[in-house]
């Protein structure tokens, strides 16, 4: 029902960026391969709305991929979206649902990758909502109800065992040797489960970001226009402050 | 437009990327505590065995204490009086450190 690709090309008014998508199958006709590994099709924002033309528009994802998409059931037909009040990440988000009909597209935030764009029509207005949820979070909670948990857990347990039965011999004496040794030894080890590894602080103006990487706290602020956003290479495009550890 | 992000005892700011836990916390005697875990009891557990302090911030009657972006800096604040933040630099709250990029 709905999947992630890159796009990767576009034509009229349906995708403002390039780059990662998560797509509605509804809204996809006459999908054909391209040039092997991709596709194009026809994408429309309106669903049945005659009055709006299909957008020509490629993706990254073969028509088998897309195929697949398009016969997966959805969890549920509801879609809750954690929305950011004025697309204010500062504020406290407020839960919305939404039907997975009136779901067009979504698209990363530039700065937080957990964050998206969600594009929604609403009777016949199209509505952008800032959401507090990834790409990939939007896609696992249509399909499962949940969303990839990324907990490591590490459990090592040896045992070793050692026995001798007993040896007996009738006559006016007995043996009976019994040696048996047991250990166990158990080692676990669970990683401390993630909270949000990043807090990003922005005026609109300059952005910062608090982030834990490789175990890290990092203090960050973008140099470049793309900033935190997806492809920007540390160094030219954000660089750090200062590193606690 | 200035943006913050504001830290109590009760209200700390957590992160954490599953491997290293990092939390910012107003302590008991009112500094700013950056303190990183070092088992996964993390901060619900002991200080110098589950956690530890690799920062501190103290300031005079420092009350509460915030994190933010104001005139191209990140900034951390503290509020001095019951006014807080609500109320005039030096008077109701201090800055206590900038940084930015060179």
């Amino acid at each position: 029902m709905i999947f992630q690709t890159e796009v990767t090309d576009y034509t009229g008014d349906v995708f403002k960026n390039l780059g990662q998508h998560v797509l509605n199958t509804d809204r996809i006709a006459k999908h054909r391969a391209v040039n092997g590994s991709s596709s194009s099709f026809f994408y429309t924002d309106r669903g049945s709305d005659r009055r709006r033309k299909p957008m020509p528009a490629n993706c990254g994802s073969t028509p088998t991929e897309i195929q697949t998409a398009m016969d997966s059931v959805l969890n549920s037909n509801r879609m809750p979206l954690n929305v950011f009040p004025g697309n204010n990440t500062s504020e406290d988000t407020v839960e919305r649902y939404i039907s997975y009909k009136d779901f067009i597209f979504a698209t990363p935030h530039r700065l937080n990758a957990h964050h998206s764009w969600v594009t929604i029509v609403e009777g016949f207005k199209i509505t952008k909502l800032l959401v507090d949820s990834s790409l990939t979070d939007l896609v696992d909670f249509a399909m499962t109800g949940t969303t990839t948990t990324t907990t490591t857990s590490t459990s090592t347990t040896s045992t070793t065992s050692t026995s001798t039965s007993s040896t007996s011999t009738t006559s006016t004496s007995t043996t009976s040797t019994t040696s048996t040794t047991s250990s166990t030894t158990s080692t676990t080890t669970t990683t401390i489960a993630p909270i949000d590894a990043t807090l990003l602080l922005e005026d609109g103006v300059d952005f910062f970001r608090l982030q834990v990487r490789s175990a890290e706290l990092n203090l960050d602020q973008t140099i470049t226009p793309l900033g935190f956003g997806e492809g920007a290479v540390e160094g030219i495009d954000w660089d750090t402050i200062n590193t606690y550890s | 437009m200035a943006v913050f992000r504001e830290i109590t005892t009760t209200e700390p700011i957590d992160l954490s990327d599953g491997v290293g836990a990092y939390r910012y916390i107003v302590d008991g005697a009112g500094s700013l505590s950056l303190r990183k875990a070092l088992t996964p009891t993390a901060f619900d557990g002991d200080e110098d065995v589950d956690w530890e302090e690799i920062e501190s911030t103290s300031h005079s009657g420092a009350i509460e204490w915030r994190l933010g972006v104001r005139n191209h800096f990140y900034v951390t604040d503290c509020s001095i009086t019951p006014t807080g933040f609500g109320g005039y630099e030096t008077t109701d709250w201090v800055n206590i450190e900038t940084s930015k990029l060179p």
